[in-house]
């Protein structure tokens, strides 16, 4: 690690990395901390990237198509910017004390210079913390709870997607268009929780009512009584804020139950991947849904994008795999400018970036910028499924076009409401 | 009988019921009925929808209970086997591209032949040793089919579509239930009463139950017990696969789906008592019930008390645990289980 000047930093990682190996191996720790600080870190030609993500669980799917992303934006990068990138994973499954292990070890063992991944919120909540605490830059690849850059905001730990309430707010106008009462089923964790506010006070802010919420455990298989209860409500709408590939069971049993005709369905997260394990019918399930990504942006860059994905990964483009190549492009991009990999000098190239890089017209074009709590703000969509016969898999599956496209600056939270006082 | 005789009895039974389990009967009626009088619609909606998961929980709970019940082997690799058959019926539906009927068939029956080799290599050998031997055997089987699973076929949720003509929906008059569901109900009703038949019908259980009661005396009249046993392990493992391909089907296959529904299943079998078909038969109905009824009875409490923190957001997933908790507290033997088990 460097300072501005130059010149080598005894920061806590430091500590904790020879505190960790000195409390294995004696006074192989502290060879391995002088051995450190007398290497410099400053080096952002050669860098050590740790990626900790779901890599098994029901977030698995998302937390792969992350990591695919990123190693295309490593690979991108070090081609346009001669520097050389290691990514070194580690399985977080969905259990925020695995994600803290795992962390710690990349930090501490790996010697990796950032950190990123993460498809829970709680989970990147408690990593970020962590790194942000020890002066470790954490991009929360794909965590969506207003937590995030809101309340449990912490120096260091980013979030490179569109909060929840961002999210909220693109739909809001729909859902308060569509029905004057709405019933919420939500995942029951932090994203789930956050999704649930966020929607409520669209819905209110509309002057619509929520006549009832149900918390479902995450993750779930029976959705059944959850839908009883939203069907007996009487609501005019259903939110089905349920996390992950949950959803796609609960829209199927919303359908074995013949409630999509009688209800307005809402769901301000929507995911491809989701959809393409329902038939094409029904993959229209959702009369209202937003976006912060996916293969229904059309623009030349957004669609080379998705073509090199669905070349190179396992699965079909969708919003993971540029949430994936966006922290990578962000993060490494900082580090260069800053000409540094210390916590504090990329946070000082990342706040109040206005984003520019490629990455901004693969989005779809429009404002990006990094605000005071660390949030990415960016444009979100609202979509709808295309009609059947226009439905396209070949080179990769394209089911969903976009209706309306938000600028950030329109869903984002005032700063002053987001409990985060990060300046 | 005659109708006085019929009285008496019952006066004696009800002399024989303490003031406290009287009062608890009582307050459980009561919330029932202020949840019915809440939200009558839902109630009833609710309630035929607790009927239809508790016969699933039947069917997954099924072979556990047999292999229990009849051997006395805490088979911790019941879960793995449920898991396999899953994930098996996914290979026999998508790589092999056949029909998801001939998964129904194929999946219980090589689960069954894996039971087979479970039970000849390894449990055979530890057959009147203490409980936790053979607990500790299958623990360790668990880990190891865990990790072939995982091996074989990824971490990654699979899934793949239902046969065409069960996914519909069937409109019950009072509600609507998807026609799958519907068929797991079928399939869980002739399962336990094949079960049944084959256990207190036929020769083949006759023999079975007189083997576990006195193993050498049945020897001794000429039964193959060990042949007994083994079938008796297939049919137990193909029961859990047939529920793991039904599972499959409805919501998709992913790597915990084992250890979740293993945890499940042995809350239904303590609370319908160890060793008692019958039991988890009734037990599997009664925490499907309750699954689905606790909230609709704690808001109907709610509204009617005013005391909204009755109303409890989240209950449902605790509703298993709470009701073997309370079984456990004053019944630990469980609903049906042998006198003297577990007191």
């Amino acid at each position: 690690m460097a300072t501005d000047d130059g010149q080598p930093r005894v920061c806590r990682r430091n500590v904790l990395q020879s505190a960790g190996a000195a409390g294995a191996v004696g006074l192989a720790g502290l060879s391995g901390c002088l051995s450190s600080l007398s290497g410099g870190g400053s080096d952002v030609s050669d860098l050590s990237v740790g990626y900790t993500t779901s890599l098994s669980g029901p977030f698995a799917v998302f937390g792969q198509a992350g990591l695919d992303g990123a190693e295309l934006a490593a690979a991108d990068l070090e081609e346009e910017l001669d520097v050389s990138i290691d990514i070194s994973t580690g399985d977080t499954e969905v259990n925020p004390s695995t994600g803290l292990q795992r962390i710690k070890r990349l930090v501490t063992e790996e010697e990796i210079d950032f950190a990123m991944g993460g498809v829970s919120s709680s989970v990147a909540l408690k990593m970020g913390t962590w790194a942000s605490d020890n002066s470790v830059t954490y991009m929360a690849t794909g965590a969506h709870s207003d937590a995030v850059s809101g309340g449990s905001c912490a120096t260091h730990m980013y979030q490179p997607t569109a909060a929840n309430s961002m999210l909220a707010n693109t739909i809001g106008e729909q859902m308060v268009g569509a029905g004057d009462s709405w019933y919420l089923i939500y995942s029951d964790y932090t994203w789930g929780q956050t999704a649930q506010q966020a929607v409520t006070s669209a819905l209110e802010d509309g002057g619509k009512e929520v006549v009832g919420t149900a918390a479902a455990p995450f993750p779930n298989d029976d959705y059944t009584p959850y839908l009883n209860e939203a069907a007996d409500s009487d609501a005019d709408g259903i939110g089905m804020l349920i996390a992950g590939l949950d959803l796609r069971k609960a829209a199927n049993q919303a359908m074995a139950k013949g409630i999509q005709d009688d209800y307005t369905l809402a769901m301000h997260q929507l995911e491809d991947v989701v959809y393409w394990g329902l038939d094409k019918e029904n993959a229209g399930i959702l009369d209202t849904a937003g976006q912060v990504w996916g293969p229904a942006v059309d623009n030349e860059a957004s669609n080379q994008f998705a073509e090199r994905i669905a070349e190179n990964a396992d699965t079909d483009p969708y919003v993971r795999h540029l949430l994936g190549y966006m922290s990578m492009d962000q993060a490494v991009r900082a580090a260069v400018r800053a000409d540094s990999t210390a916590a504090e000098d990329m946070r000082g190239e990342l706040v109040g970036h206005e984003v520019s890089s490629k990455i901004k017209d693969i989005k779809g074009g429009g404002d990006m910028y990094w605000r005071e709590n660390n949030q990415l703000v960016q444009p979100t969509f609202s979509v709808e499924a295309r009609p059947q016969e226009e439905m396209e898999d070949d080179p990769y599956k394209r089911w969903f076009q976009t209706t309306e496209t938000f600028a950030g600056d329109d869903v984002v939270r005032p700063l002053s409401e987001t409990g985060c006082d990060l300046e | 009988m005659s109708t006085s005789s019929i009285t008496n009895r019952s006066r004696e039974l009800l002399a024989d019921v303490s003031p406290a389990w009287f009062a608890l009967a009582l307050a459980l009626v009561v919330a029932t009925v202020a949840g019915f009088a809440h939200q009558p619609g839902l109630f009833v909606t609710q309630a035929v929808g607790g009927l239809v998961y508790g016969a699933i929980l039947v069917l997954i709970t099924l072979g556990l209970s047999l292999i229990l019940g009849l051997m006395g082997v805490v088979n911790f690799a019941h879960g793995a086997l449920f898991m396999l058959g899953a994930y098996l019926s996914y290979s026999v539906v998508v790589a092999w591209g056949l029909p998801f009927w001939t998964a129904l068939l194929v999946a219980p029956i090589l689960v069954g032949v894996v039971g087979v080799l479970i039970e000849v290599t390894v449990l055979r050998r530890l057959y009147g040793s203490e409980p936790i031997v053979g607990l500790l055997a299958t623990f360790g089987l668990t880990m190891m089919l865990d990790e072939a699973i995982r091996y074989h076929w990824g971490t990654t949720p699979l899934g793949y579509a239902k046969p065409e003509v069960l996914r519909q929906s069937v409109d019950l008059g009072i509600t609507q239930v998807a026609s799958f569901r519907l068929f797991m109900v079928a399939v869980a009703t002739l399962v336990v009463a094949a079960v049944y038949v084959l256990i207190s019908r036929t020769d083949f259980g006759l023999t079975v139950r007189a083997g576990v009661q006195d193993g050498e005396m049945t020897e001794f009249v000429g039964v193959n017990l060990p042949v007994r046993f083994t079938a008796m392990f297939f049919l137990g493992s193909a029961i859990a696969a047939l529920a793991g391909v039904l599972q499959a089907a409805e919501y998709g296959v992913n790597s915990q789906m084992g250890q979740t529904f293993l945890i499940l299943a042995f809350v239904v079998v303590v609370v319908g008592g160890v060793g008692s078909l019958f039991g988890s038969v009734v037990a599997g109905i009664l925490i499907g019930e309750a699954n689905y009824l606790a909230p609709v009875i704690l808001a109907g409490l709610a509204e009617y008390t005013g005391i909204a923190a009755l109303n409890i957001s989240g209950i449902r997933g605790l509703v298993p645990y709470l009701v073997m908790l309370f079984i456990l507290l004053v019944r630990p033997r469980g609903l049906f289980g042998e006198e003297g088990l577990l007191e």
